[in-house]
């Protein structure tokens, strides 16, 4: 325990510098960058306008800047090939572990689809048994949905996986009736039953997989280290179908590497934990990284949201490291599929994320960990500032148009005073943002280039066309997160709350009514501000029109880059390009298979998405669900009744008359299950086909 | 198919006074029950002579599930009564409870410290009063 004292307290230090030199690289070049912009600006203008906007300028350099040097600081980590602080530095080769204990593989689920994640957990569990390791893991799949139809098919898709991979005993399913506290509540309920048999828990998304080497070594770091709380591993993008997907997930596997080293560099052993594909330390979990209700009402009160960054500072301040395993492979997630859906995913970070303003000043907190719940803010209120500066700078062109120039402010003189311009200043302002921005992108292709593996990605040409197209439609994006960031913030800050949608991981795209839908207030927008601009300001507006061209074509672009079609031909033509497609690793190449696999036979033409319709006829689907109730107590004379009711309702008017909450009531009751199990089997021919039964 | 007439078995004609839809109700509820498929038709069977025996020789599909029911039941095989009372199915391992409490944050303890600072010293020395 000495050594890891003294370990902590290097780390630590060094750490301490670090972040010292990080903050000295932020804010001084944003200072002056400010003070260029601030002289640049003309003075005729309305009072305070210039003021705000060189702020806001210093502002938005300054978070801009901190990814550019966490990128260039990854871009010298990974030059150097060795870094002493990396959380796998020193792991021996063999993938063994001790046989003493063992880990705890979760699978929180919502509402997902339960044959992807089965496919998940199956290629999971066949990456273990390749390497001999199945033994010291179980998985877990751990149930909040709240659909009936999904709770039923779940329950099928667990058993038949059993069945097929041997694993009952190995893989196990539970469904939790209240989902209170979400995710973190459904891991915590998870501690409370069975954490204290599991020295580690390693924590997966519906849609996210480690590979069993992976697994190994991440067990093997947390045994070699005992100070670490959680590993985070750096999850890559993997099948991604839809223009945006890929693009998304080019950028992921070629800028990711970098990113992550430079945020190691930072960080050391006071990182995030991302919510998924970490492992954590369980007896210190279950001590200290209960989540308790924020006081107030939604959406900045009540439970946390982003409950990870929240973990990740509690486990800090219990005294254990939080490390971000940068340089471990074999961890894989997948992309929302288009704008819409990353759109709708970002509303629920934006206010888990504004939630955490209310924490930053928490007793016990590590400074880290305070910046990060900061940094966290500002990936969405940045959108919302950058809105500002953009209507600051609307405002200052407009100006010129209602402010008579005075070219003697200080009175009668011989001398007048001209407006100066200064274009090197302007010239040189503009680049170093512009820099701030691209140098990432020409570093990591740098990289590339330079240590080998531009072959992965399609060849050098294609990463270079490739990072081009990605610069394209993530520049006309920008403008169209950045509204929707904002609206976020707004919404959020007016108290309006965020529901808890399960993730949309399929290929359907956008159709355009739901695109008009959702982004015609943008193209309004984008219009009008166009057209303003344009008529009262032509100079200005070819400064603003990517803005306003991002806005305008929100609409198609919306459309086009969540279309699979497009996706699928960027690919024939080689662009985006991953190393996971190139050549992809066995367990990616499984779980396309388990993926791609038929339903089982069924004489039934009922489809397994039916769970609730299932559950009621099928003898097999009915037992087993009835032999995992564990609710046979009798109900008190009013539910009976009521039961009674639905079960009338149910035989007489077809499963179509039930609602959700009333085809859960069936289920959760085994006597009424039973009951209509043998009378609809008992209803006349032309009733019974609403039943799927002829 | 049989070659003879003698190869067809004895309950062919009672069976096949049944509806056909009875009977092919009866065929995939066994088929919907996980077990062999000689065990399956081997029970139709059962169930759709009982059926077909009963008075009057068309039985009604209710009629003919009800016979399959109680051949099921006889048989330990019948779903819902094996789970009136009958064994569970396990998808979990042994609990191994423990408890997980949340920790209090202070979310404010600048104000806190500001308060305390302003607070009188009447009444601070009060409050220490009353704590110890």
């Amino acid at each position: 325990m000495d050594q890891d004292n003294t370990a902590q307290k290097v780390w630590k230090r060094v750490g301490d510098r670090r972040r010292l030199v990080l903050l000295a690289l932020v804010l001084v070049p944003s200072w002056l960058a400010a003070d260029v912009l601030y002289s640049l600006l003309p003075a005729r203008s309305w009072p305070g306008v210039n003021l705000s906007l060189s702020l806001l300028f210093a502002v938005l350099f300054a978070w801009i800047s901190v990814g550019f040097w966490t990128s260039l600081l990854g871009t010298l980590v990974l030059l150097r090939r060795y870094d002493r602080f990396a959380a796998t530095g020193g792991l021996p080769s063999d993938p063994g572990l001790p046989d003493d204990f063992r880990t705890a593989l979760l699978f929180p689920v919502y509402n997902e689809n339960a044959r992807d994640v089965a496919a998940g957990l199956s290629t999971v569990l066949q990456s273990l048994r390749a390497g001999n390791l199945d033994r010291h893991f179980d998985l877990f799949i751990l149930s909040d949905s709240t659909r009936p139809d999904v709770w039923a098919a779940e329950e099928e898709v667990w058993h038949d996986l059993c069945r097929r991979e041997k694993a009952f005993g190995r893989i196990f399913y539970r469904h939790r009736k209240s989902n209170l506290k979400r995710k973190s509540g459904n891991i915590a309920d998870f501690c409370r039953r069975w954490g204290a048999g599991y020295r580690y828990l390693a924590v997966f998304d519906a849609d996210s997989l480690l590979t069993g080497e992976t697994l190994a070594k991440m067990v093997q770091i947390m045994e070699r280290r005992p100070e670490i709380g959680i590993l985070q591993t750096p999850p890559k993008a993997i099948f991604s179908r839809t223009l945006l997907a890929r693009v998304q997930q080019f950028a992921n596997h070629l800028y990711g590497p970098i990113f992550a080293a430079g945020l190691h560099f930072w960080q050391l052993g006071d990182a995030q934990y991302w919510g998924h594909n970490a492992i954590i330390r369980t007896a210190p979990f279950i001590e200290h990284c209960q989540l308790p209700k924020l006081p107030g009402r939604p959406p900045l009160g009540g439970e946390i949201l982003s409950h990870d960054f929240v973990e990740s500072a509690l486990m800090r301040r219990a005294g254990y490291g939080v490390w971000l395993a940068y340089e471990l492979g074999g961890s894989y997630e997948q992309n929302p599929p288009t704008l819409i859906d990353e759109l709708v995913r970002d509303r629920r970070w934006c206010q888990g994320n504004l939630q955490h303003s209310r924490l930053v000043f928490t007793r016990g907190f590590f400074p880290t960990h305070r910046a990060l719940f900061v940094n966290g803010i500002m990936s969405y209120g940045s959108a919302l500032l950058w809105f500002f500066f953009l209507l600051a700078g609307s405002l200052q062109a407009l100006s010129a148009l209602f402010i008579t120039p005075d070219y003697f402010p200080q009175g009668r003189s011989l001398f007048p005073d001209w407006p100066q311009y200064f274009p090197t200043w302007a010239l040189a302002l503009l680049s170093g943002t512009a820099g701030l921005l691209l140098l990432p992108k020409v570093m990591a292709v740098g990289l590339l280039m330079v240590k080998g593996g531009a072959g992965a990605f399609g060849g050098p040409w294609k990463v270079t066309l490739s990072v081009l197209g990605e610069i394209v439609v993530s520049t006309f994006l920008a403008p169209v997160r950045m509204i929707f960031h904002s609206f976020f913030v707004v919404s959020n800050l007016a108290g309006l709350k965020v529901g808890w949608n399960a993730q949309n991981r399929g290929d359907s795209g956008s159709s355009w009514p739901e695109a008009l839908r959702f982004h015609w207030w943008g193209t309004a927008l984008g219009l009008v501000w166009g057209f303003l601009t344009f008529f009262f300001s032509p100079g200005f507006f070819v400064w603003l029109s990517p803005v306003v061209a991002g806005l305008v074509f929100s609409i198609p672009l919306s459309v086009w880059t969540g279309r699979v079609s497009l996706g699928r031909l960027a690919r024939r033509l080689g662009l985006f390009l991953t190393p996971a497609e190139t050549g992809p690793l066995k367990e990616l190449r499984r779980l396309e298979e388990n993926l791609k696999q038929p339903e089982p036979y069924c004489p039934f033409a009922l489809p397994w998405q039916s769970g609730f319709l299932r559950a009621a006829v099928i003898p097999r689907v009915f037992a087993l669900h009835q032999a995992l109730a564990f609710n046979r107590r009798r109900n008190p004379p009013p539910k009976e009744a009521r039961l009674k009711a639905l079960l009338e309702k149910a035989l007489s008017r077809g499963p179509g008359s039930l609602n959700d909450r009333e085809k859960s009531a069936l289920l959760n009751d085994p006597r009424s299950l039973g009951e209509l199990h043998r009378e609809v089997w008992r209803l006349p021919a032309e009733r019974a086909r609403d039943w799927g039964i002829f | 198919m049989p070659e003879n007439a003698d190869d067809q078995p004895t309950a062919a004609p009672a069976v096949a006074r049944l509806d056909p839809l009875t009977r092919d109700r009866v065929l995939l509820y066994v088929r919907g029950l996980d077990i062999s498929p000689e065990l399956s038709l081997e029970l139709a069977l059962e169930a759709t002579r009982h059926a077909a025996a009963r008075p009057g020789g068309a039985a009604s599909a209710a009629a003919a599930m009800d016979s399959l029911r109680e051949i099921l039941g006889e048989r330990g095989l019948d779903p819902g009564r094996k789970n009136a009372g009958g064994p569970y199915l396990s998808s979990t391992p042994g609990l191994k409870r423990c408890s997980m409490v949340a920790g209090e944050l202070d979310l404010s303890p600048l104000r806190r410290l500001l308060k305390g600072l302003f607070r009188r010293p009447g009444a601070a020395r009060a409050a220490a009063g009353r704590s110890r």
